[in-house]
């Protein structure tokens, strides 16, 4: 992808990306975790959790309001995760939803924009009325499941 | 392989095997420059995929999964 992005470090088990966000309201850590959660239909799946950490007590919320004006960068570095995640581990499954309806909506948003993009290399299923249906723009999903290709 | 501190090239992106760009990156583990050439791999990295909070992300995944199940595969 050919989006601007922050760079991320990534633990030894390419499960973990941090990067840092900055903006107004200062430098805030985001923690990508990819959490597998068992095979279904003899296929494995992942998860992809995303929060804040809490620099204090090492927690991580995914509550919180960052508001550092920097969403694009932010939604771009989580689909660069993606990459980089499926690159190492494969065709798995990859299962995204946000937090809140709001949430799932920019990540819907993130998407859509780079969807051109990505689409030859992965395959992107969205949610809705109780299936997973293949990924078509402007309509709301409430969750996503994508693949490398 | 690259070493600890060095700055590096990385390919940033490739389509169709031709290298469409390139990027300085700093190698800060030592030991892997990331396909998309902007991560590092580090050891100071905490491995969050078994924090509570993300397996409870996780749980909810699987009852989702298990309820509507997955889409069918392209062949």
């Amino acid at each position: 992808m050919n989006l601007e992005s922050y760079n991320y470090e990534i633990d030894e088990t390419f499960q973990t990306y941090e990067f840092v966000s900055e903006g107004p309201n200062g430098k805030v850590t985001k923690v990508v975790a990819y959490t597998e959660f068992g095979t279904v239909n003899d296929e494995i799946a992942y998860n992809l959790g995303f929060g804040d950490i809490d620099e204090k007590t090492g927690r991580i919320s995914d509550t919180v309001v960052t508001d550092n004006k920097d969403r694009p960068l932010v939604l771009a570095t989580v689909a660069q995760t993606i990459v980089e995640f499926s690159s190492h581990f494969g065709k798995h499954w990859i299962r995204v939803r946000g937090s809140t309806p709001a949430r799932t909506r920019l990540y819907q948003m993130g998407v859509s924009g780079i969807w051109d993009e990505i689409k030859d290399d992965f395959e992107l299923y969205g949610l809705k009325d109780g299936k997973y249906i293949e990924f078509e723009k402007d309509v709301n999903y409430e969750a996503f499941l994508v693949r490398k290709k | 392989m690259p070493v600890r501190g060095k700055r590096v090239t990385a390919v940033v992106m490739e389509r169709n095997g031709i290298v469409q760009d390139r990027r300085d990156t700093v190698v800060e583990s030592g030991r892997f420059v990331s396909v998309t050439g902007k991560g590092v791999v580090s050891s100071r990295i905490k491995n969050y995929a078994a924090d509570p909070f993300f397996v409870r992300k996780a749980a909810e995944a699987k009852a989702e999964i298990d309820k509507v199940g997955l889409p069918k595969r392209k062949n």
